[in-house]
């Protein structure tokens, strides 16, 4: 799978760019800031974490990203080219209602293709990979939630996206489970190489699976710190101490900023 | 909701005959016959055929209804719902409490006393029912579910066949169940001129001739028919809307 494009690997030149970027919500005559001067780059093979307090608007960075929000100043660019909505490489993966609760297993996971006139074949083949294949006739309300959220990760890779954008993924799901998705993510983004960008709230999460950790304050959103962590990316950092040491830099880069923000 | 079965259908007609039989008993007035003899009625009419006819008649002229009000009221609706200003929300609340039965003079008069008219007068109620149940279904859609398919790149049409559409779709049954049995009732005006076939005319010949055996009989067979209607409604949603169920038998 990962020979399939090797443009994509570590250094083909940067998949995300953000400038200076601001956004206001109107709402009627009130204006709320809610992003304020965020920069950042990322390398097209990269892993990057978003970590905020809730309500920093890491999720409407997120959406910016995905072409669902416009910014109000700066510049967003995805692969080199001003980001659009629905673009073809994109893919979003979101912590609930993602799925269609009138689609099955198998219908969910080809509407991606389908909405862009692909043949839904690639989806039957993730469906199998992701051991989901005997559930295909199922519909999400018959699934457990780690089965539902594997459903949306399926629809995702169906794509064959070069970017993807995920929303706390796992943020209702049992700790069991959460590891176990993560593993999941892990070892695609080690086969594809996609460029991988998550919002979470959850320390271990992001440090687990952000070789970049893009910390946020409090509304307005701004960047309190971009911390480098190389040692993300192999499945067995979450038992070692960098990885525990990490995760107490993060927690205290969040602390100072709550205090100060 | 649980699963109907068939002993739960005895057992609920069970319930109304008793009822029926002890308010007939209390009473004591002709204008409410005993249970047996409204049963024997009611099968000689089925038995002469007269009494089929008349349901027939009667059956045609709700489907004709039900299928207009449904092919304008639920695109409508959905527009309205989605990207209806609140012009259309107003104009809908001062017409849908007014009751259509007070143009019944002016539908006469322009399309005539025959079926046209009949048929007309149903679907305005249904029409207005359904219309209403719909915008709101199609105003309720999840906003996440929009996300999921605009952020895979859907636009227009799209968003409404895989979004809007189906998450709309059991609020149409709910309306359709709710709506045909209020058409059966409006047979009751609508079938009282100018028409000597339809179960409207039907019973009210019966009053007017004061046999009360054969107006039950008549009053009977609208409770078959609009069950029969609500009985359709739920097959229908059952092969349209299947994760309907599965979503009740998991919860």
């Amino acid at each position: 799978m990962a020979a399939s494009s090797p443009d994509r690997g570590p250094g083909a030149g940067v998949m995300v760019e953000v400038e200076d970027l601001r956004l206001v919500f109107r709402h009627g005559r009130e204006e709320t800031l809610v992003l304020d001067g965020v920069s950042f780059s990322l390398p097209a093979g990269e892993s990057l974490a978003l970590i905020g307090p809730s309500g920093c608007g890491k999720t409407s960075l997120l959406y910016v990203l995905a072409g669902l929000l416009t910014p109000t100043a700066g510049r967003v660019a995805v692969a080199g080219a001003p980001v659009v909505r629905g673009r073809e490489g994109t893919a979003l993966i979101l912590q609930d209602y993602g799925l269609l609760p009138w689609k099955t297993v198998r219908e969910n996971a080809a509407l991606g293709l389908r909405i862009r006139g692909r043949s839904p074949e690639a989806a039957d083949r993730v469906l199998r990979d992701l051991g989901l294949w005997d559930l295909r006739n199922r519909y999400p309300a018959q699934l457990s939630g780690g089965q539902r959220q594997r459903v949306g990760i399926a629809r995702a890779l169906a794509l064959d996206p070069d970017l993807l954008l995920m929303d706390e993924p796992f943020s209702a799901l049992d700790a069991l489970t959460r590891e176990e998705l993560q593993d999941l993510v892990l070892s695609v983004w080690r086969q594809r190489r996609t460029t991988l960008v998550l919002v979470t709230h959850d320390i271990a999460e992001a440090v687990y699976l952000g070789r970049r950790i893009l910390v946020l304050s409090s509304r307005p959103g701004r960047v309190l710190a971009e911390i480098s962590n190389p040692g993300a990316g192999r499945p067995e950092y979450r038992r070692e101490p960098a990885f525990h040491q990490m995760v107490n830099q993060v927690r205290e880069v969040l602390a100072r900023g709550w205090v100060h923000g | 909701m649980a699963e109907r079965r068939p002993w739960h259908y005895l057992v609920a007609i069970g319930i109304l005959a008793a009822g029926w039989e002890a308010l007939a008993i209390a009473l004591a007035v002709p204008a409410f016959p005993r249970l047996g003899p409204a049963l024997v009625a009611l099968w000689q009419g089925v038995a002469e055929g007269e009494l089929l006819l008349h349901t027939w008649v009667s059956l045609c002229r709700v489907a004709y209804a039900t299928a207009l009000a449904l092919v304008l009221g639920v695109p409508l609706g959905l527009y309205l719902g989605r990207s209806g200003g609140p012009i259309g929300s107003v104009l809908i609340y001062l017409t849908h409490p007014i009751p259509k039965v007070v143009f019944l003079p002016v539908i006469m008069v322009v399309l005539g006393i025959g079926d046209l008219s009949k048929v007309f007068m149903i679907f305005l109620i249904l029409f207005f029912q359904i219309l209403v149940t719909v915008r709101d279904g199609a105003a309720a859609v999840e906003p996440g579910h929009l996300i999921a398919v605009t952020a895979l790149g859907a636009r227009g049409w799209q968003v409404y066949r895989h979004v809007v559409i189906p998450a709309t779709l059991p609020r149409v049954f709910t309306a359709l169940r709710l709506s045909t049995a209020t058409a059966v009732a409006v047979l009751f005006f609508a079938e009282t001129y100018a028409t000597t076939h339809g179960l409207g005319a039907y019973v009210w010949d019966a009053w007017s001739a004061r046999d009360y055996d054969d107006m039950f009989a008549g009053v009977i067979a609208m409770a078959v028919l609009g069950f029969g209607f609500h009985t359709a409604a739920d097959l229908l949603e059952r092969v349209c809307c299947p994760w309907v169920r599965a979503q009740v038998r998991q919860s």
